[in-house]
């Protein structure tokens, strides 16, 4: 046993305060304090609402639950794009490894008060990738839909009376460059690695699938992912001010 | 933060990711205040236009 190994802070174990899984609890835990304020501070707003004359609250109302919205959107995102960035960084994913850095099944543990593992290996056990299987798919799905909207709205103006000449080249441009390069282009990527995704979702629940079968699958999606751009992105809408 | 980010490697340790995840948060919520002021300020007009 080496207990006085200084560890190393680009590894990820599979337990301990720096696991994936215990980052991920705090993180949701975060997420979950700022959801309450931001249902606290909207819930202010509806009672000013009320003391509007009835015919003049509909607007209100709606603008509000926008917002709402858009604010509780922006955390689930934040929240996936953190997890999948703590996976995209996971050394069990780096292309040479794919096919090492397994843990054993019978030693996976949810657990983080488990004692850290003495080992300068990085492992990762099936609840890890369950996480990661999960934020994959919410990072894929929250991009496919973010391309459908902007598509939708840029649609929308193209063909609305009340849209300025300029706001019609822009949406058209839009149009012009979102449809082929990005929404055909990614399509056929982001859809298969979302088929991928259930289909390890439904490997996950079963435990005649090994755990390493998982990683090297899930592996491959999260190296398309990041060929496709992913990661830059993510980290540009973390750094991003809101 | 410092982050190196060369041909989509994005190399970040599990607490920066969490410092990143912690601010964004932060962002989220400062942008959902202003955003509900603002609100505010147009519900007080209305009302004021509407007595």
């Amino acid at each position: 046993m080496n207990l006085e190994k200084t560890p190393n802070p680009n590894e990820q174990q599979e337990v301990g305060p720096t696991s994936p899984v215990a980052l991920v609890e705090r993180m949701t835990s975060r997420e979950q304090e700022v959801e309450n304020k931001i249902e606290a501070r909207a819930d202010g707003v509806e009672k000013l609402i009320e003391t509007l004359p009835e015919n003049e609250r509909a607007s209100f109302v709606k603008k509000l639950a926008t917002m709402k919205d858009r604010a509780n959107g922006a955390l689930k995102l934040a929240l996936a794009g953190g997890a999948f960035l703590m996976a995209m960084n996971s050394p069990a994913f780096a292309q040479e490894n794919i096919t090492e850095n397994v843990a054993p099944d019978t030693q996976i543990s949810t657990s983080i008060e488990t004692p850290t593992k003495n080992t300068t290996e990085s492992t990762v056990g099936r609840s890890t990738l369950a996480l990661y299987t999960d934020v994959a798919k919410t990072v894929i799905e929250a991009s496919i839909e973010n391309k459908i909207n902007t598509i939708e709205k840029d649609a929308k103006t193209v063909n609305s009376d009340n849209a300025k000449p300029q706001e019609k080249i822009d949406a058209t441009l839009g149009l012009a460059s979102n449809i082929p390069s990005k929404l055909l282009g990614n399509a056929g990527s982001l859809l298969s690695g979302l088929n991928t995704i259930n289909d390890l979702q439904k490997d996950i629940q079963d435990p005649k699938v090994s755990t390493s079968d998982i990683l090297k699958k899930l592996g491959r999606v999260i190296l398309d992912m990041k060929t496709l751009g992913f990661g830059t992105r993510i980290l540009d809408f973390l750094s991003e001010k809101a | 933060m410092q982050v190196s980010k060369t041909n989509d490697i994005v190399d970040l340790t599990a607490e920066e990711i969490e410092q990143l995840f912690q601010n964004k948060t932060k962002n989220i919520l400062f942008s959902f205040e202003d955003e509900m002021a603002l609100l505010e300020k147009e519900i007080l007009e209305k009302k004021k236009q509407t007595l």
